[in-house]
């Protein structure tokens, strides 16, 4: 190990800061190496170059407007005003701007490192750098959140490579971009390479990835059914300018238990037909069930079984149980039970109400009994007085064959006790296994064929849900 | 941490207990920044250790005055949060004057943080009691307001809830993990700035977590109270 001063300095180690992380899996996987700690010290200059290379071809286009101006104009959001895209250029001649921006790009020589850390691994800091060299710091020229003495942050060369490579790790649109962070490693690793190919492509064409930028939260639904692992951390998004006309970040983040959720949902085939069911709950005339959904995910888990719950029961008041209901009720309870962790006993009680409910639904066979449940949903005053109803009808009908009562008390106070916090989830979900288990029981009362095919007509799947469900991977 | 055997807990059968300081911190605002952001205010969903690292050794008049080997657990919930614009002073290094600017600054509400010390009890007390330096979380116009009690802990698992939790302690049951957000969060800043110190936490912003965490110790309301690294800035490595 009598070289390690010397690989050590080469070589990009994972900090605490994600947008450093990104450019550090970048870097390495532009090197040719899976993580950065296997990235060898040869492999890292060439890394370094491929960089240099690329700013130097996008300098030498000088106008973002150009045909061949994407990179260009994509690195004004990561590094305004530097050698790269100073508008200055404009009046420079090839080799002075191939100068410049190689000598942006190359490690200050040992004489001229300051006397600092870098503040990010704690290696020997090459110098102090502001927002024109790391997205998100502050102007070079301010002095509010760096140490004294120090003009900016004391970055090390492997630290501040990273930063350089980051816009690789990222989703680039020419305005904000998009990075997709974790701290499961493997994750990164997997999902960090597949986004560096993809970026390669436009950097060296110079044009923008004809996909655009609209529906940045399905990046992390994509990933996530790509990713092969158990997800041991949640994910972030985070989407962000580092534009001379002003900063930006904006972070969202999906907890684990969700992430995992999500990751199963769309890559298991027993989950695949829910999950299908799923994008069709969040999807709009206007808009596909996945941006939906994502968003959804990256807001509250909450959101998702709401949607859930409200497709199931969205055209009770017609009598009709869809087909795709059992998997999407099913997938509902995958849902709370893992992600939200409700109490088991509690979701059984419920369960066990919405299969008695179901029961005498199914023998009473009339669309305008269900009608009727349906229409107390949205009242629990209603609905209580329609449950102790049918309670006593249930015990005086000898045409039903349950044993004891409809509801029990247990199950009552889980569902309208007011001391109970969660009673109107509860409701919901009574309501989700009510239409589970009718569609178990074939619920098909004699109005229901006409309205059915009318539905059938009106909601075709969203053409990106098609392809998100099935088994074509994004190219 | 020392364990003090409790005197009050003779119960020939009960596992030893021992003695603690329970610091309650209470503030209607708290805003913490998220430091590796400089150009935009990111607040965090909770204050990093070394915040409040920083809050006891105001108590104490400085890090000279505290201990090398101090620790503590914490646990801290926020009942909102919310958004506001604050003036940006921007110091110029140049010596012009800069223009102050509006930017956006996230804060939580109705906070509450508890820590809990378990060396030299009697010292923080008084230290707390009589804190040298006014004690903030984050924001400099917004004091906090501070008590503390002395409580037993029990050895053996606890709640979760809105405990503060070093990655790599897990719940109890197998193959989980606590409920949350996995964050890097500073530990110890050297005074100079010049090095941090971060380590990764799992917190739970609902803080309504039941998960039973394999902690090493419990409080006597079922809570989780896992001590996190150390944090005197003087235990940081020097520069290499
Ligand atoms: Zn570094």
């Amino acid at each position: 190990m009598s070289h390690v001063g010397h690989d050590e300095g080469k070589r990009p180690v994972l900090t605490a800061h994600p947008l450093q992380r990104v450019g550090a899996y970048a870097l390495a996987f532009l090197g040719g190496a899976h993580t950065p700690e296997h990235l060898v010290p040869s492999a890292f200059d060439d890394a370094v170059g491929v960089l240099t290379d690329d700013a130097v071809r996008a300098a030498l286009v000088r106008d973002t407007k150009h045909d061949q101006g994407f990179w260009l104009k994509a690195s004004m959001s990561f590094f305004p005003n530097s050698k790269m895209n100073h508008p200055s250029n404009a009046k420079k001649d090839k080799e002075e701007i191939r100068t410049t921006v190689r000598s942006w790009r190359t490690c200050p020589e040992p004489g001229a490192w300051p006397e600092a850390a870098c503040v990010l691994c704690g290696r020997a800091a090459v110098g102090f750098y502001g927002k024109k060299d790391v997205p998100l710091a502050e102007s070079d020229v301010y002095r509010n959140t760096t140490p004294r003495g120090h003009q900016g942050l004391a970055l090390c060369w492997p630290c501040l490579c990273c930063f350089y490579a980051l816009p690789y790790g990222c989703r680039l649109t020419g305005g904000p971009s998009i990075a997709l962070h974790s701290w499961d490693e493997r994750f990164m690793a997997r999902t960090v390479s597949r986004r560096v190919e993809r970026s390669r492509q436009f950097i060296a064409l110079g044009t923008a990835d004809p996909r655009g930028g609209s529906d940045r939260e399905t990046i992390a639904l994509r990933a996530l059914r790509d990713h092969d692992d158990r997800l041991t951390a949640g994910v972030e998004l985070l989407v962000f300018s580092n534009n001379n006309r002003g900063q930006t970040l904006e972070i969202q983040s999906m907890d684990q238990p969700l992430a995992e959720w999500l990751r199963l949902s769309a890559r298991l085939p027993a989950r695949r037909r829910g999950f299908r069911a799923l994008l069709r709950a969040h999807a709009r005339p206007d808009r596909p069930g996945i941006v939906g959904l994502a968003r959804n995910a990256f807001r509250s888990t909450e959101l998702i079984a709401g949607a859930c719950a409200r497709y199931l029961t969205r055209h009770l008041d017609r009598g009709v149980i869809r087909s795709d209901s059992a998997d999407l009720a099913e997938l509902c309870f995958s849902l709370v039970i893992e992600v939200m962790r409700m109490n088991l006993n509690e979701i059984d009680e419920i369960r066990a109400a919405g299969g008695q409910v179901a029961a005498w639904l199914t023998a009473e066979n009339s669309a305008g009994k269900l009608r009727e449940f349906n229409a107390t949903l949205k009242e629990p005053k209603r609905m209580r007085h329609w449950l102790m109803r049918r309670n006593l009808d249930a015990l005086l009908d000898s045409r039903i064959s349950t044993e004891g009562p409809l509801i029990t008390e247990e199950q009552f106070r889980l569902l309208f006790d007011p001391e109970v916090e969660q009673a109107w989830f509860h409701r919901q979900l009574l309501v989700v296994s009510v239409v589970q288990r009718l569609h178990e029981q074939g619920f098909r009362p004699a109005d229901r064929a006409e309205i059915a095919a009318e539905l059938a007509a009106e909601e075709q799947d969203q053409p990106e849900d098609l392809v998100f469900a099935s088994d074509e991977k994004e190219s | 941490m020392t364990a003090t055997e409790s005197p009050d807990d003779v119960s020939p059968n009960a596992p030893p207990t021992i003695q603690a300081l329970e610091v309650t911190v209470t503030a209607p605002l708290v805003s913490v920044r998220n430091p590796l952001y400089a150009g935009v205010q990111v607040a965090l969903p909770c204050p990093p250790p070394s915040t409040v690292a920083g809050m006891l050794a105001a108590a104490a008049g400085g890090w000279g005055a505290v201990s090398l080997e101090t620790r503590f657990a914490m646990a801290f919930h926020a009942r909102g949060v919310g958004v506001d614009l604050e003036t940006y002073h921007p110091l110029d290094a140049s010596g012009k004057k800069a223009d102050p600017t509006p930017r956006e600054r996230g804060f939580l509400t109705g906070a509450t943080l508890t820590v809990w010390l378990t060396d030299e009890i009697g010292s923080w007390e008084r230290r707390l009691r009589r804190p040298v330096w006014p004690l903030r979380l984050g924001r400099s116009q917004d004091l906090v307001r501070v008590t503390t009690r002395r409580v037993s802990l029990r050895p053996g698992p606890g709640r979760q809830g809105s405990a503060l939790l070093p990655e790599g302690i897990a719940p109890v049951l197998a193959g989980t993990l606590p409920a949350g957000t996995l964050l890097r969060l500073p530990t110890a800043i050297s005074p100079d700035r010049q090095r941090t110190r971060w380590d990764g936490y799992h917190f739970d912003a609902s803080g309504r977590s039941d998960l039973l965490i394999g902690a090493e110790w419990s409080d006597e309301q079922g809570r989780a109270v896992v001590p996190l690294p150390p944090v005197h800035p003087a235990r940081l490595p020097a520069v290499v």
